[in-house]
């Protein structure tokens, strides 16, 4: 009876799981790692004008 | 170890940018001689009237390159104008007599900070005649807004 129970549950947090997407979280670190290099690369260009 | 698709996209674009971020200064610091001003050079800041610095000035190095030895102290800079012919070269060699300031041209790469000990050095070359304002932007004191000092390049 109590094995079945823990089964249960594992069933479920199996589910849980399998239900997270990691997309919004792709494009957020897709999108904050191409600000910082479009910046970097602005910054490195302005640096090469000035010299 | 299982990594998630996303995961392994995410991290070879961050180590991909890491790598590319460090071949770029690696190459600008070793193929081409970049560094930060400070050349560990010292100088003895109470007593620079025995120093290089005893006359701060220009000396022309060869035809078209200066050497400019300059002093920044509360709240200006000795000397207060110097003059070079357009085209030059000039090095500048800057230390202070007091606290920390800095030696700034703007619109130029020539922004540095200025340590009492130290000698401090960048270079420019002179494409555009004009004057050019040098200032401190580093908090130096109550008169830190007037200090400043002049180039004239010369047609």
């Amino acid at each position: 009876m109590a094995q079945t129970g823990m089964k249960t549950q594992q069933n479920q947090v199996q589910k849980v799981k399998e239900d997270s997407s990691l997309k919004g979280t792709l494009i957020f670190v897709m999108f904050i790692g191409s600000f910082i290099l479009v910046s970097w690369f602005a910054i490195f260009y302005l640096f090469l004008i000035r010299a | 170890m299982h990594l998630h698709k996303y995961e392994k996209i995410w991290l070879i674009f961050g180590i991909g940018s890491l790598v590319l971020f460090l071949a770029v200064l690696g190459v600008a610091a070793f193929a081409f001689g970049q560094q930060p001003p400070s050349h560990m050079a010292k100088v003895d800041a109470q007593n620079l009237e025995e120093s290089v610095f005893s006359e701060p000035g220009l000396d022309q190095i060869n035809e078209d390159t200066y050497r400019a030895r300059i002093v920044a102290m509360a709240f200006g800079y000795d000397p207060g104008t110097i003059e070079v012919p357009v085209g030059s070269t000039v090095i500048f060699e800057v230390t202070s007599s007091d606290v920390v300031h800095s030696f700034t041209i703007p619109g130029t790469n020539v922004n540095m900070m200025i340590t009492p000990g130290h000698v401090n050095m960048a270079e420019y070359t002179f494409d555009e005649p004009g004057e050019y304002l040098v200032l401190c932007n580093e908090y130096c004191g109550t008169g830190h807004h007037y200090m400043q000092m002049k180039i004239e390049v010369t047609p």
